[in-house]
């Protein structure tokens, strides 16, 4: 019985191989489309949109921005001026008791089962924040743990910049079925920057 | 943080892509093997150039 290939023998899948590559083809061209189309349809509906600061560095407690307790925040880390202290004190108490350093939003609503995508966008500068983050179902009570990490590095070393890391992150959940959610956030850093200047 | 729903995943796109050259690649690379068998024992190369080297049959070097 002959072995190996012969001179003159042809390839035995040529007639299979045009078939499996017009396929290909295909396929290809009809996914590229379904995408096309799906990308231009695709509703991309904002659902929960916040902002937090950090309001004790020390004790990683955060406040929502634009909040009153972070606008009470901010003004606390500017000064209070000629406050009587009995009522600074007061006044920092509660704004500490506003402050957590576990977050827990208030409701959103999602219309159709479809997937999301899930974003953090923080002015890390070679330092790093990141947050576990909860997606908890009020209705079924089901819960998608993601974690986001925002990091940027730069620097200079022998004479050449470098950077590394990204500022913006995203992460995917499938199939989030419609409901009303809530979103439990866990933020944390090692950010001596983000420290307010009175801490 | 921010959450936005229904936003095509074009990473999904990139591996269907792939998926779908599986069968191909694999053929083609099938086919240049089985050429590069089909040509070894000829003084020629599959594109046509002449084979160079010690691994002649005229065995004249010595």
């Amino acid at each position: 019985m002959p072995t190996g290939v012969g001179a003159c023998q042809p390839w035995p899948h040529a007639g299979s191989a045009r078939i499996w590559w017009r396929t290909a083809q295909v396929l290809a061209l009809a996914a590229i489309a379904f995408f096309a189309v799906s990308f231009v349809l695709a509703p991309r509906k904002v659902v929960f949109d916040k902002t937090y600061q950090l309001y004790d560095a020390g004790k990683a407690l955060y406040v929502e921005a634009g909040t009153r307790h972070a606008g009470k925040a901010e003004r606390h880390v500017a000064g209070p001026g000629g406050q009587p202290e009995v009522a600074r004190r007061a006044a920092s108490g509660r704004r500490e008791a506003a402050a957590k350093s576990v977050l827990l939003s208030e409701p959103f609503a999602t219309e159709r089962t479809t997937n999301m995508r899930a974003q953090i966008f923080s002015p890390s500068s070679n330092n790093w924040v990141g947050v576990g983050a909860d997606l908890i179902s009020e209705s079924t009570g089901e819960v998608r743990s993601f974690y986001l990490l925002s990091d940027r590095y730069s620097g200079v070393d022998g004479g050449e910049k470098w950077s590394e890391g990204s500022q913006s992150r995203s992460v995917w959940l499938s199939r989030v079925p419609a409901g009303r959610f809530v979103l439990r956030l866990d933020p944390e850093s090692d950010s001596p920057g983000l420290r307010p200047p009175s801490a | 943080m921010k959450l936005t729903s229904g936003v095509p995943r074009f990473l999904y796109l990139v591996w269907t892509l792939v998926l779908l050259m599986l069968g191909p690649v694999y053929l083609g690379l099938s086919r240049i093997s089985f050429e590069g068998r089909r040509w070894s024992q000829s003084d020629f190369s599959s594109g046509g150039a002449e084979k160079t080297g010690d691994d002649g049959d005229d065995g004249d070097d010595s």
